[in-house]
């Protein structure tokens, strides 16, 4: 082990911190590369640092319960009343259940409730990656719409056939269709273990259909629903009473893509 | 300006991963941790205008979780001493690869810390608050934040051996 000064240590913990005073961060820096010692030190509070992150960052992806959830929700008046908020897709948000796991409705109602008091865009649901920053998100609109953000958007713009490109995707497309729009509507899948149906609008990927996930078992198995997973039985009925003809198959979604997912 | 109740509540729900990923390595067992995270958002709600506009939302409610937890902790008395009693004696190390061993290791490491270097370890490691928000998350000056995070570290560091951690 290494002998540091007490201070030197507290300096190297500070500095992995990032709560060295800026001003001394370059003769930190310069240290490093002239003390072994210290430079191991560093690293070695890195990679605790690092790890302790890894460590609890499947954490975030955890489906919350939703008990937790309904305690933030809408109070029951409000809920209740669940005023649909206007948007192309009134007709399939009212063919929803009112089943506990389509958070859809009460967070729809709180998110038009908030657009007549307070400019504010809260994104919901999909917590940010620990280390990877805004890989995606659900963003709720003033109007109570909510569209597909970062990762989730290109996902939905660029996924053909089914086939993730990137390995560590956090999300995953799998069915296409035309609903009676005319529009493109895509399955997706979240690691966050909820998954809904989103339809290419002139805005935007805006989400149709959002099921919170239930399946938190699944999770403490230690696996975690990919785009693999089955459909639950809420979103197949979603999709049947949605769409407009067959679904596409690999080489009609590409075609849909290269012009734009426009109807 | 002021965040209305129905705002404060919609950024409560998006901090909800986050609290329970600190009530996680606090109380260290997953039913504990949401219970934790339950009653500590039950308080927050009854109190949204104790939180002070213009200080950090997600340091209030680590503070009221903290505070949960130290009443929890009282009430049960020394049974906390018998959680984590699987593994008493075993060797925490690792040697095998692979990601989930290693978070394993470190979940058990970490539950062995004592409670008030585990929370320090948590908030300003796993959380990344800046050490201010950190001490005033514990009520504690930052000296002593300080020295709980270097003797959290190295007996961390002890447990878990010089093993490379990166998976």
């Amino acid at each position: 082990m290494n002998a540091l000064t007490e201070d030197d240590r507290l300096l190297a913990m500070a500095y992995v911190d990032g709560e060295l005073p800026p001003q001394d961060v370059a003769a930190f820096d310069a240290r490093l590369v002239l003390e072994p010692a210290l430079a191991s030190v560093v690293a070695r509070e890195r990679t605790l640092r690092a790890s302790l992150r890894s460590a609890y960052a499947p954490v975030l992806d955890e489906p919350v319960p939703a008990g937790l959830l309904d305690l933030l929700a809408m109070p029951a008046p409000a809920a209740a009343n669940d005023p649909q908020p206007a948007g192309s897709n009134d007709a399939y948000r009212a063919a929803l259940p009112h089943d506990r796991r389509w958070r859809w409705p009460t967070w729809g109602a709180m998110a038009a409730s908030l657009a007549l008091g307070v400019v504010f865009g809260a994104r919901l649901l999909v917590p940010q990656a620990a280390t990877g920053g805004d890989a995606l998100a659900l963003n709720v609109g003033g109007d109570g719409a909510i569209t597909a953000q970062g990762g989730l958007r290109d996902a939905l713009e660029q996924t053909v056939g089914g086939t993730v490109t990137d390995p560590n995707a956090k999300v995953g497309v799998g069915l296409t269709f035309r609903n009676h729009a005319g529009q493109y509507c895509r399955t997706f899948a979240l690691d966050s273990a909820s998954s809904g149906i989103a339809c290419k609008q002139s805005e935007g990927w805006v989400v149709a259909q959002l099921e919170h996930g239930t399946n938190a078992r699944e999770g403490e198995a230690g696996g975690y629903r990919t785009a693999a997973s089955p459909l639950s039985p809420a979103l197949l009925a979603a999709i049947d009473a949605m769409r407009a003809g067959d679904t596409l198959d690999a080489a009609a979604e590409n075609a849909a893509k290269t012009r734009g997912w426009k109807p | 300006m002021s965040l209305s109740p129905l705002a404060l509540r919609a950024e409560i729900a998006a901090l909800l991963p986050r609290l329970r990923r600190f009530a996680r390595s606090v109380t260290r067992h997953r039913e504990d941790a949401d219970d934790l995270v339950q009653i500590a958002v039950e308080r927050a709600l009854k109190h949204l205008d104790h939180w002070q506009d213009g200080t950090r939302l997600d340091s209030w409610l680590f503070r009221i979780m903290k505070n949960a937890w130290i009443d929890e902790v009282r009430a049960r008395g020394r049974r906390d001493e018998v959680l984590a009693p699987e593994e008493a004696g075993e060797h925490v190390g690792f040697s095998e690869t692979g990601s989930r061993d290693i978070r394993l290791s470190i979940e058990k490491a970490m539950a062995r810390l004592p409670e008030d270097q585990r929370m320090a370890v948590s908030l300003v490691l796993v959380e990344g608050l800046p050490y201010k928000e950190a001490a005033e998350v514990l009520d504690i000056p930052i000296g002593t934040l300080t020295s709980r995070l270097a003797r959290g570290r190295d007996a961390l560091q002890a447990m878990l051996g010089d093993g490379d951690l990166t998976p």
